[in-house]
């Protein structure tokens, strides 16, 4: 994000104006969780808009453009809160982005949305915001069902009462947004504040804000006061901080008690204007005859598990012709380039490296769409809140969330959606711990892998009558792969330290039919978020692995071809196996080579030699890219990836001693070491953009491995 | 310890028993907080002394409770619900 100029709170005229022109406005869309500001959000900026992360936090930042008046306008959609005293991290970030602490500062102006229906427990918040000092509009939500049922509400009289402007719209049904367009327009133009300072303070917070005036004096005066509460955060600049900390050390200061009286004040002071405050409705609505059976104790679990299968089986199987197609088109596109060029390292590095890289972010896509689509579906729908009430204690348990079994069950498919959708989980300790475990759960990728080897741990006969024993095996490595997920997750509750408080006290908002543009945007811009984002660490990672696979220390490469053209010709083999000797040669004597000589005296009490390292190092990029080097390293030619041919290869592999490589202890080392490694960069580049530091790849990277070699180490010593 | 709050009108004298207590189907109206802590996060969400509570029912697994408050669904864990303070209405 490009510094803005900020209007309102920390107003001056040293800041240099924006590039995108004097015009362009910041403004907030501000309120409670299920008051529907997403949906006017995407109704507002469409497909403009980008996600990211707040500056230092993983809390998400949706940001888009749209046009109000003649004001171009960044509208930013802050995280659902109830009240400016921040109680989660996500709730931190409204707190700070309206005082104006991010570097994009104050917004100029706030549209608050708040839900029609529910205004008694909706304009808390609203009058928090007046009080700020910042030009605020209220948007009523929901009107279409308030007139359903048939309740007046005079939006005059509210204004009145309220002192700010009152526009009712269906962010649903397209209702009034037009004249809301309109109406932020005038705002924009006009900049009205608020009657100020709905909350009468008193005398001991008076004179705490009078406290911070010197340090804070473009602030309205409630802002100072959050700022006495919570600003003991690294983002408030250091001047505030100190004066902050001089002001709150006084013995009348008891931070909680003055939240609890302000809150209760200021319901008090805005019943009363809400004429009838609503009775309380004793009629059992369509959602509580649905949550009768979706919440009850024992159909609840089973309908959660058969949507998590139903959802499970459709990225499998929705997403395997496309995926096949985009491994098909970049095939033909490497067979083109190389047919175009001529051969050489341009081609081969257009090819195996970028290409390479790209086909291996690309081959992801049908996956994460449809993940986000059948999960943006359950979220819209309300049922995701559900899920969350049956299983978080259990979840908890493990230092995880209810929301974490949706992400370690997506893991089944691939990490990646799986990493990107705990994003949904507000407590930071609960969603980082649910990132760092969530690759540990056998994915898609693991399966020609385990194909392979399985052959040489596990005879394929048939046991207790009717299984068969390499298919028990499968369900074994994945049953493995589950409680791995769970113990580690149980470690990181210990060992991560969190300052948070876990709340649960989640709302369970009444079912909705699913608001399609919302779904098509969400998956749109994840997808977007996922190509571009990680994308760059993927290429970059794929040109690395290319250039060590490709070059040699000084003139090695040439060496090992020239002894390897020799010695074919006096091996007199036909020219596909005679390629694939000198390709063969030419790996070994490269750096990745190097690195697998090199990791050999590591990875012999695993059972490996130094080819397995080579594919080690290079089933980094991804893990599936093992099954390719094996056939290349031995031989096999990698035009003919035969699982068969390539079983019947290693089998035939011996050591300098004579015994052979493949043995069933090392098959089992294998599978282990490929359970629990950390091998997927595209993983790696994802959990970098989700928490925003290298810090979490390198942790889940050394833990995986290391619990790999582990694993590895004790099942070879024990089996040979 | 029980939050002294500027009380409405209808806010009970006695505290009678915790949310964590009601049976399922059963009301109270909320009369106090146990916490402070918890008490701000309840008012913020609008839940005030003189709200009506009812227990709807209880998660398979450790009981996280299924509240419904003034006519809104809402999922607590058995600790917040322990805070919340009600007095018995038939």
């Amino acid at each position: 994000m490009p510094a803005a100029p900020s209007r309102g709170l920390t107003s001056s005229n040293t800041l240099p104006p924006r590039k995108s022109g004097p015009t362009t406005t910041n403004l907030a869309l501000v309120g409670n969780p299920n008051c529907g500001k997403s949906t006017l959000f995407n109704v507002l900026t469409g497909l403009r808009q980008r996600t990211g992360n707040f500056p230092g936090v993983t809390v998400e930042r949706k940001t888009g453009t749209a046009v109000f008046g003649n004001h171009l306008v960044e509208l930013v959609d802050l995280p659902g809160t109830y009240s400016l005293h921040p109680s989660s991290l996500d709730e931190r970030v409204v707190l700070d982005d309206l005082l104006g602490f991010y570097p994009t500062g104050a917004p100029d102006a706030i549209v608050y949305v708040a839900d029609a229906n529910k205004l008694d427990k909706h304009l808390l918040l609203l009058t928090q915001v007046m009080d700020l000092g910042i030009p605020v509009l209220l948007a009523l939500n929901f009107v279409d069902e308030l007139q359903k049922s048939g309740e007046a509400l005079d939006f005059n009289d509210l204004s009145k009462s309220l002192g700010v402007t009152v526009v009712g719209i269906s962010a649903r049904t397209g209702e009034g947004i037009k004249q809301l367009r309109e109406h932020v327009g005038t705002l924009l133009a006009d900049k009205s504040l608020p009657k100020q300072n709905f909350y009468a303070f008193s005398a001991d917070e008076k004179q705490m804000s009078e406290h911070l005036a010197t340090s804070m004096p473009t602030y309205a005066p409630y802002a100072r006061l959050l700022v006495a509460h919570h600003g003991d955060d690294p983002l408030v600049p250091a001047g505030i901080r100190i004066a902050r900390a001089a002001a709150i050390d006084v013995p009348e200061f008891d931070t909680m008690r003055w939240q609890v009286r302000e809150t209760m004040q200021r319901f008090d002071r805005f019943l009363p204007t809400l004429r009838a405050a609503r009775k309380t409705d004793d009629t059992e609505t369509v959602s509580d005859k649905i949550d009768r059976i979706v919440t009850h104790p024992v159909a609840g679990p089973v309908i959660f598990i058969s949507v998590l299968f139903v959802v499970f089986q459709a990225i499998f199987t929705w997403s395997s012709w496309p995926t096949e197609m985009i491994e098909t088109l970049f095939a033909l596109l490497g067979d083109g380039v190389r047919e175009v060029l001529p051969e050489g390292y341009v081609a081969d590095f257009l090819v195996d490296g970028i290409l390479a890289g790209l086909g291996g972010i690309v081959v992801f896509v049908p996956q994460i769409a449809i993940l986000f689509f059948l999960l943006t579906l359950l979220e819209e729908a309300g049922y995701m809140a559900r899920a969350v009430y049956l299983f978080d204690r259990l979840m908890q348990r493990f230092g995880l969330n209810g929301r974490s079994l949706v992400a370690l069950t997506s893991s089944g498919a691939c990490a990646i959606p799986a990493i990107m959708s705990t994003r949904t989980i507000s407590n930071p300790k609960e969603r980082l711990i649910t990132i760092l475990v969530s690759p540990l759960i056998s994915c898609s990728a693991r399966i020609p892998v385990y194909a392979i080897l399985i052959g040489f741990a596990v005879p394929s006969i048939t046991v207790w009558g009717i299984f068969n024993a390499q298919a028990l095996a499968f369900m074994g490595i994945y049953f493995i792969s589950i409680l791995a997920a769970l113990v580690s997750a149980l470690v990181f509750k210990y060992v991560l330290k969190s300052t948070e408080q876990s709340y649960l006290m989640i709302e369970l908002p009444q079912y909705r039919i699913p608001v399609w543009r919302n779904v098509f945007i969400n998956v749109w811009t994840k997808t977007k978020a996922f190509v571009f984002g990680a994308g760059k660490i993927i290429i970059g990672i794929s040109m690395v692995l290319w250039f060590l696979a490709s070059f040699g220390p000084g003139d090695s490469m040439a060496n090992a071809e020239t002894n390897a053209a020799k010695a074919q010709q006096t091996l007199q083999l036909s020219e596909e196996a005679a390629a694939d000797y000198v390709a063969n040669s030419r790996l070994e004597a490269s750096y990745a080579g190097r690195i697998g000589k090199a990791i050999e005296p590591v990875i012999e009490p695993l059972g490996y030699d130094w080819k397995i390292g080579i594919a080690l190092v290079t089933s980094f990029a991804a893990r599936e890219v093992f099954v390719g080097t094996i056939a290349t390293l031995y031989a096999i030619g990698s035009a003919d990836e035969n699982e068969a041919l390539i079983t019947e290869r290693l089998s035939e592999a011996r050591r300098p001693d004579g015994t052979r490589v493949y043995t069933m202890a090392t098959a089992v080392s294998l599978i282990l070491f490929y359970l629990f490694a950390m091998q997927c960069m595209s993983t790696l580049a994802v959990t970098k953009r989700e928490t925003g530091t290298w810090k979490w790849p390198i942790v889940q990277t050394v833990y995986m491995t290391g619990l790999a070699y582990l694993a590895a180490f004790t099942a070879y010593q024990l089996l040979s | 310890m029980e939050t002294e709050l500027p009380k409405p009108q209808d806010s009970c004298a006695a505290i009678e028993i915790s949310a964590l207590e009601l049976v399922k189907r059963e009301k109270g109206i909320v009369c106090g907080f146990a916490d402070d802590c918890f008490a701000r996060k309840y008012l913020s969400m609008g839940i005030l002394p003189g709200s009506q509570v009812e227990l709807v029912r209880k998660a398979p697994v450790g009981q996280t409770c299924y509240f419904k408050i003034d006519g809104r669904s809402l999922a607590v864990r058995k600790k917040e619900a322990a805070c919340l303070l009600l007095h018995r209405v038939d």
